[in-house]
């Protein structure tokens, strides 16, 4: 019989039952922390995509394919399948035109992309100028992909003949079948007065640790404005990144929350041999004029948490393994970009940030 | 989930008032999509809109025409469907609000 992992949270370990000092591990014990190692794997999975338009852009529907939304993200240990769900409006270009209006979602590892579309099979709109986009005229839709794990993946989001994208999630899926020989589930094979032998510690350590390395959290996501078009600069200091009229950190700019001076703190995020420092990664999509540098970084009121440099003239992802320190004095996070010479221009599309240690 | 055991969304809007005067915003972690044929009405009365199925919301409400975020809210995960672990969560706005979006949504951690 095929085993499955427990959907339920299971069972709390205490700390004075099976691991105070000179206790010596048993069988209960293992089967409890094997049986939540498996629960997470199975279950606990990243999100990396949660976009919605946050103003009705009433024209916004228009013919071919228009790249609205980019991500990247990395596959965890475990990972199957990336979902995506779509809230889709109509035709709202007033014109009627649409034949065969879909949104089109390309993955690429590096080596091999994959498309896949969701026809949405709506009829224009009958309002000039604009869809009401109440919930009844939102068509929703999934799509799916297989992927690798422990892969870095670049996301693209397009519309296609008059499609809109309202809102969309995306999130990673694991199988829950545990096989002891793949993806760092543990066989549950322990029972009452059992031997825990070594390779079943060695394993399960080894998971523990490529775990933590890979299936960490997705942080954050700017996906772009969800119009096609990047977000410019001439500015060689330091510009809010989704309004470049700001140039300061405040209680009022843009910006995001991944911790709030401990409530939540980031700190558990970190082991405590890092000393509260965090490996990330911090990727943008971005490009600037030829013969110029572009820089983006995360700001908060106590200074750079993480940056990068050297985004050239390409209009690609721009990739950096860096480090977040002092997680749990983290506050509001403010994209920030700027230009090496003020007669050149900085695009900024998107950016993502995940944890990750190679 | 375990029974006895908990998890909650923790969100925070970014949003205004855009005139000054009280302007309230409701997030709602839901079940099913909401249903309706209408976004609402521009003299404030109710949308004609429902959600089916559990929810579970927070709402806050400012003067201020200055963006910040709202104080952080906890969503209840009961809301949601827990066998596919799907839900939505839905922005519900009052005439004179103003939001772009959520500058906090994250999940929390079990709690027994």
């Amino acid at each position: 019989m095929t085993a499955v992992a427990s959907k339920a949270y299971y069972r709390l370990i205490q700390p004075n039952i099976y691991a105070r000092n000179g206790l010596v591990p048993e069988s209960g014990f293992h089967a409890r922390y094997v049986g939540n190692q498996n629960t997470v794997q199975a279950f606990r999975r990243k999100c990396f995509l949660s976009w919605s338009q946050w103003r009705r852009l009433y024209t916004d529907s228009v013919a071919g394919s228009v790249a609205r939304l980019r991500v990247q993200m990395h596959t965890g240990y475990g990972a199957k399948r990336l979902r995506f769900k779509l809230g889709c409006g109509r035709d709202n270009s007033g014109a009627g035109l649409a034949t065969d209006p879909r949104v089109s979602i390309l993955i690429y590892d590096g080596v091999t992309s994959t498309t896949k579309e969701a026809h949405l099979g709506t009829t224009p709109a009958t309002a000039t100028g604009g869809a009401p986009d109440a919930p009844n005229d939102i068509t929703w839709r999934s799509l799916s992909f297989d992927v690798d794990p422990a892969t870095t993946y670049e996301i693209y989001i397009a519309t296609v003949d008059y499609g809109r994208v309202l809102c969309v999630g995306g999130w990673e899926e694991a199988s829950d079948i545990v096989d002891g020989s793949v993806d760092y589930m543990n066989d549950e094979v322990v029972t009452a007065g059992g031997i825990i032998v070594d390779s079943m510690r060695a394993r399960t350590l080894q998971g523990l640790s490529q775990l933590w390395r890979r299936n960490g959290s997705h942080l954050l996501t700017y996906p772009g404005r969800g119009d096609g078009t990047g977000i410019t600069t001439n500015s060689t200091t330091w510009k809010n990144a989704l309004d470049t009229s700001i140039t300061t950190v405040g209680s009022s700019t843009p910006g995001f929350y991944i911790g709030d001076n401990g409530a939540p703190s980031m700190e558990p995020w970190t082991r405590l041999s890092d000393g509260k420092v965090l490996d990330v990664v911090l990727a943008v999509y971005a490009s600037t004029t030829a013969g110029s540098t572009g820089e983006v970084r995360l700001q908060d009121g106590s200074g750079t948490r993480c940056s990068i440099t050297g985004i050239g003239s390409a209009a690609d992802w721009y990739v950096t393994n860096t480090t977040i320190s002092n997680t749990d004095t983290l506050a509001k996070l403010d994209l920030q970009a700027r230009t090496s010479d003020a007669t050149k221009t900085l695009t900024f599309h998107a950016a993502s940030l995940y944890c990750y240690l190679a | 989930m375990a029974a006895g055991a908990s998890r909650k969304l923790l969100v925070r809007p970014w949003y205004r008032s855009f005139d000054g005067t009280s302007a309230t915003i409701t997030v709602s972690l839901c079940q099913s999509a909401p249903v309706g044929d209408s976004v609402g009405n521009d003299d404030d009365t109710a949308p004609s809109h429902t959600f089916p199925g559990r929810s579970s919301s927070a709402s806050w409400t400012t003067s201020s025409t200055t963006w910040g975020a709202g104080a952080q809210a906890e969503l209840d995960f009961a809301a949601i469907d827990p066998d596919d672990g799907f839900g939505y969560v839905v922005i519900e706005l009052s005439t004179k609000a103003e939001t772009r979006g959520l500058c906090m949504c994250q999940a929390g951690p079990y709690e027994q």
